[in-house]
């Protein structure tokens, strides 16, 4: 129980991060934070059904690396192209 | 299979003119498209005199799209083919040098197609698509000259008008497919030759199908948008808001005679809507100045006879009207086309006056139609009317009444056509311009029109005389008992009518020439050239309230049109507002994005 | 045998694109969908289990239309660097496996599969493209993150990471709200739409004409799987969102693709409609038919103009090319859903089973809302017949293929009948 409690908080940070930070590379470090929340509930409910939850973890974490080849490229790009990664810079496109 | 071609060839006009009429050089594609519906009249006949056919294909699930071509709807074949052939040939004429020229044909040969898919039809689902596409069509050729505000402003309301209508058609077929299972015709047919399962219900559905049909064939409360639809090419009014479009109201209770035969009460709302339509259309035309108005006020008269000819049972008569009044309403509509197109566009009967010596043809046409219209004895519009007056005779519920009532209207029926006829060709002239006959290829059609609008009459005639028309017909309508006239009574009608008709005619002709009209007559001149305020009075009961509501949000309108798109400024504004919730800012989105969550997870039962 | 086609062309591409001229690789990547397509149609109702991974009707219909709209944009694209028909191929990968698994983790290996060459394909114009790239990513992440909480808390609830497994309490409700979070957002559904608009008017428009159709595709298919055991009752909530939202904001819209994108959100709602009772036939068919007209729609952009398209510019296209222009009017009505066009049989099947399922105040709400998108959809087709400058470079392949669409559209709108027992394989 205390694994899903701790992971429900490290969730609720993380998404607090994404609210709150302004640059793009924290508000990508919080979403990973959720995804580690989301292997620290995996791991926990493994103890209960078994190796599945484990094996999990590890594909998520697989999965993730990926989602940072993705994004620090598509960030570094974008600091590029406009010297800075604040998040509150990009706002032509809306209405 | 051939069956489909009758449709599916003017629906290749539409597209071989659409997407390459603009580099054909005129008057080719106004060939192609008459070219094509001659095609499509001809196997249509040849069809019907092989004794019928039915095609049918899978469609949706549980629906099949099939056609039926029976003596009822090749009767409509006929008339759409056939008089649709003949104003296509006259807009060879009519619409030359027009920018637009390639345009028309492929909106006249889609047109073409959807109402002949709506007569063919033997389910109500495929005949809705009819419905819907000549409505496009309509919409379409309203609004040809869209350049003009106004002209497409008619085009819209006429569109949404309709809708009214079509929200009727819809909910009536829901309701017979929820009672019986199939929205076939033929199946539905025999489906009610029992005992009804719930009448009430059914009376619903039938009432809601006339909705439909009181939409589309623009009778009371629903006529407001015919006249405005006039902003149309003259052609565009001759075919399809007087002799095909708008007759489909008629045929649907023609096709569902099953159903209304069996449903005495809302058969006599029909006929009493008719009726009234008839009055009111015939009042209005009184008081119209412009040429092609007085016709399209007729034209709603003359399809509330229609209505109440279906109204009292006798379905055939009705269709008989159908007939003779495409051929008389086209003539009248095509010289109406003529004319303005003799005086360079001009539209204003004040204007004009004293052509009977400068349109050697024409005056002719117009005459023929006119004298048609009114009902002069032995032409096409007379033995029609004949046959609508003694139908309403042998009515069981108050048939005296719908018999006096039809033979005032037709009083009146007679004097307007004569002030039409009065204003244009006769007296001085009153306008400066310099008249020029129209073309061969306008001629004939009217003079083929003008045949058709002396002899369809004689299709059928009274008791003991030959009809053809009735036995012709029977098969395919229901029966619905009425008394019988004796031999006497009923060509002592006749003659009263003819008596009428004529003193009518008379009246109208002499009283038209008049230099000064007495007060009263000015008075209900006046009220008679506002259509008796109704456009007003639907403004106060039902667009005011919605401009109000608009109001708020946007800048004062006007009319039921401008209300319209007031109300939907106003939801566009809403739109707006809604669209600012898209800042443009990633934490903003971020932010809505989680708010979400956490309302999709509150709403949640858990 | 799709997914091994796939595959293999993936694979050997990425090495053969150092050597091959990027027309080639396009060509290659073409004859990758298409023999794709073909091994689909040739295992047509027969279904196909390897582990977590099972071919059923669902995933052949839906495959298919992600399929389509792959082999579409690549036929569109002339880009001069291969990775462009690389990245779609790779996409049409993950679409294909999200389409056909119940496995939640294949799930979200396979969501970021398609997800991953998006936010690449979002950036290839610069400037602007940067931005929508990020928006895309950084909000497609945290999506990714609630489904991932999501599948843990399902594998929590049930033992299992098997879609479908019954469950109860309220971590399975929590699992299943926030598995349709993450499908939500890549469906676009309301609330967790705002990448939309401004994705669609940053990205090239091959690229939303892909975006538009096969992600839609591909992700209702893994919605249809999610939902159907019993639908999250805060499924309406979503819908009442989407069609109100999307078909509002649509008309005050100016520039089509932003247009076009607020009207993809209103008709994920719309197809929501069918997941209450789990209807494949009937989401099938509205999937197809607005896979047909949104790309049309957005084709015919794409011969205006790869960048931003107002709606002024639309003006005269009519007369300067009748094809696209009538392509497009038939596009914006199909998606009004007027017969006789296709898109009204979809709007009727989605909206008849709403009916089935009881829930009435949706279906008034549906047919209310899509009454008014009739304003916005009419502006955007009848624009073209205005007067104007349009400008259009239409290449002959485009116009052909704009050609045969824009056919579908009428004949799938006159018989709906002919494909729809094609369809009822996945119900």
């Amino acid at each position: 129980m205390s694994y899903l409690l701790a992971s429900a908080l490290l969730f609720a940070l993380g998404v607090y991060g994404v609210l709150t930070r302004r640059t793009a590379i924290l508000v990508f470090l919080s979403i990973e934070l959720m995804l580690n929340a989301a292997n620290l509930s995996l791991v926990g409910f493994a103890r209960a059904h078994g190796l599945d939850g484990q094996v999990a973890a590890l594909m998520v974490i697989a999965i993730a690396a990926a989602e940072v080849a993705v994004g620090l490229g598509l960030i570094v790009a974008i600091f590029r192209h406009r010297e800075s990664t604040a998040v509150d810079d990009l706002s032509e496109l809306r209405g | 299979m051939a069956l489909l071609l009758t449709i599916l060839l003017p629906l290749f006009g539409f597209a071989l003119l659409g997407l390459f009429g603009k580099r054909m050089q005129e008057p080719l594609p106004g060939v192609i498209a008459s070219g094509l519906v001659l095609a499509s009249f001809l196997l249509g006949v040849g069809l019907l005199l092989s004794g019928g056919a039915r095609f049918e294909t899978e469609w949706l699930p549980g629906i099949p799209f099939s056609l039926l071509l029976d003596n009822l709807s090749g009767l409509m074949l006929m008339i759409v083919t056939g008089v649709g052939f003949l104003i296509h040939v006259y807009a060879i004429g009519y619409m030359a040098k027009d920018p637009g020229y390639s345009r028309f044909f492929a909106y006249f040969n889609l047109f073409i197609a959807m109402m002949l898919t709506l007569v063919l039809a033997d389910s109500y689902p495929v005949m809705f698509i009819g419905w819907e596409g000549v409505g496009l069509a309509s919409f379409l050729l309203i609004g040809f000259w869209y350049q003009n505000a106004q002209y497409a402003d008619s085009a819209r309301k006429a569109f949404i008008v309709n809708r009214i209508g079509d929200l009727g058609f819809l909910l009536g077929m829901a309701i017979l497919w929820a009672l019986y299972g199939t929205l076939s015709i033929s199946e539905l047919k025999e489906a009610l030759e029992g005992p009804l399962k719930n009448p009430s219900l059914l009376a619903l559905a039938g009432l809601l199908l006339f909705l439909g049909a009181v939409g589309k064939s623009a009778q009371i409360p629903l006529m407001v948008w015919l006249p405005d639809a006039m902003a149309g090419p003259t052609p565009v009014s001759a075919l399809i808001h007087a002799a095909t479009m708008v007759t489909a109201g008629v045929y649907l209770i023609a096709r569902s005679s099953f159903l209304y035969s069996a449903l005495p009460e809302v058969s006599y709302t029909i006929a009493v809507i008719g009726l009234l339509t008839a009055a009111y259309g015939a009042l209005s035309a009184f008081g119209q100045t412009d040429i092609k108005k007085i016709v399209a006020y007729s034209t709603i008269s003359q399809l509330g006879y229609m209505f109440l000819a279906a109204g009292v049972g006798a379905y055939w008569v009705a269709l008989f009207h159908v007939l003779t009044h495409a051929f008389f309403k086209a003539l009248l509509f095509l010289a109406s086309g003529s004319v303005i197109h003799a005086l360079g566009g001009e539209q204003d009967v004040r204007k004009m006056g004293g052509l009977w010596r400068h349109l050697p043809y024409t005056r002719w046409h117009g005459l023929i139609g006119a004298l048609a219209l009114g009902g002069l004895p032995l032409l096409s519009g007379f033995w029609s009317k004949d046959a609508i007056l003694t139908a309403t005779l042998t009515y069981p519920f108050g048939g005296v009444g719908f018999y006096v009532g039809a033979l005032l209207v037709a009083v009146l029926t007679a004097m307007y056509a004569m002030r039409w006829f009065v204003l244009v060709f006769l007296g001085e002239e009153r306008g400066h311009h310099h008249p020029h006959e129209a073309p061969p290829v306008m001629l004939w059609p009217n003079h083929l029109l003008a045949l058709g609008s002396v002899l369809a009459g004689y299709l059928a005639l009274p008791h003991p005389l030959p009809n053809l028309l009735e036995p012709f017909l029977k098969p395919a309508l229901a029966e619905v008992e009425a008394h019988h006239l004796s031999l006497g009574a009923e060509w002592g009608l006749i003659g009263l009518s003819a008596l009428v008709a004529l003193l009518g005619l008379w009246a109208g002709y002499t009283f038209f020439q008049r230099k000064a009209f007495p007060g009263w007559y000015l008075a209900f001149e006046a009220a008679s050239r506002e259509s008796f305020y109704v456009d007003r009075i639907y403004n106060a009961l039902i667009v005011n309230p919605l401009k109000a509501l608009a109001e708020a949000l946007l800048q004062g309108d006007f009319g039921l049109l401008r209300g319209y798109f007031g109300l939907g400024g106003s939801v566009r504004g809403l739109g707006q507002g809604l669209a600012r919730l898209q800042t443009g800012y990633l934490r903003v989105y971020a932010l809505l994005f989680v708010l979400g969550v956490l309302v999709l997870l509150g709403v949640m039962r858990w | 045998m799709t997914l091994a086609i796939l595959a293999v062309f993936s694979v050997a591409l990425t090495l053969l694109g150092f050597v091959l001229p990027p027309q080639g690789v396009k060509r290659a990547t073409l004859l990758g969908l298409a023999l794709a397509l073909l091994s689909l149609l040739l295992t047509w109702g027969k279904p196909f289990a390897f582990g977590p991974y099972t071919v059923d009707g669902v995933s052949q219909v839906f495959t298919l239309l992600a399929l389509l709209g792959a082999l579409w944009t690549v036929g569109l694209v002339r880009s001069r660097r291969f990775e462009f028909y690389l990245l779609v191929l790779y996409a049409a990968l993950g679409m294909h496996l999200l389409a056909s698994t119940r496995h939640l983790l294949l799930m979200l290996v396979a969501l970021e599969a398609l997800s991953l060459p998006l936010y690449a394909l979002a950036t290839w114009r610069r400037g602007q493209g940067l931005e929508a790239a990020l928006k895309y990513f950084l909000l497609g992440a945290l999506a990714a993150a609630f489904f991932l909480y999501g599948t843990a808390l399902f594998y929590g609830a049930t033992g299992s990471f098997l879609v479908g497994t019954p469950g109860q309490g309220p971590l399975y409700a929590l699992a299943l709200g926030l598995l349709l979070v993450g499908l939500g957002f890549k469906v676009a559904l309301a609330p967790f739409h705002f990448w939309t608009p401004d994705v669609y008017q940053g990205s090239p428009t091959p690229v939303v004409l892909f975006m538009a159709t096969s992600v839609k595709a591909a992700a209702f298919a893994a919605l249809l799987r999610v939902a159907s055991p019993g639908v999250p009752d805060a499924l309406s909530l979503l819908i009442v969102l989407s069609v109100l939202l999307g078909n509002l904001a649509a008309l005050g819209q100016k520039e089509a693709k932003r247009l076009l994108a607020y009207s993809s959100i209103a008709h994920a709602g719309y197809m929501a409609l069918a997941l209450y009772t789990g209807n494949a036939q009937a989401l099938g068919f509205y999937l197809l038919t607005y896979v047909l007209a949104t790309g049309l729609a957005f084709a015919v952009l794409s011969e205006v103009s790869p960048d931003r398209v107002p709606l002024e510019s639309l003006r005269g296209l009519f007369r300067k090319d009748p094809l696209l222009g009538l392509a497009l009017f038939l596009a914006s009505l199909s998606l009004l859903g007027l017969p006789p066009l296709a898109g009204f049989w979809g709007k009727y099947l989605v909206f008849l089973e709403a009916a089935k399922a009881g829930q009435w105040g949706l279906l008034v709400l549906a047919l209310l809302t899509s009454a008014v998108s009739a304003y916005y959809y009419l502006g955007l087709g009848l624009a073209v017949f205005q007067k104007g400058e349009a400008e259009a470079l239409p290449r002959p392949w485009a116009r052909n293929v704009a050609l045969l669409v824009a056919l579908l559209l009428l004949l799938l709108g006159l018989f709906p009948g002919s494909l729809l027992p094609a369809l009822a394989a996945g119900s």
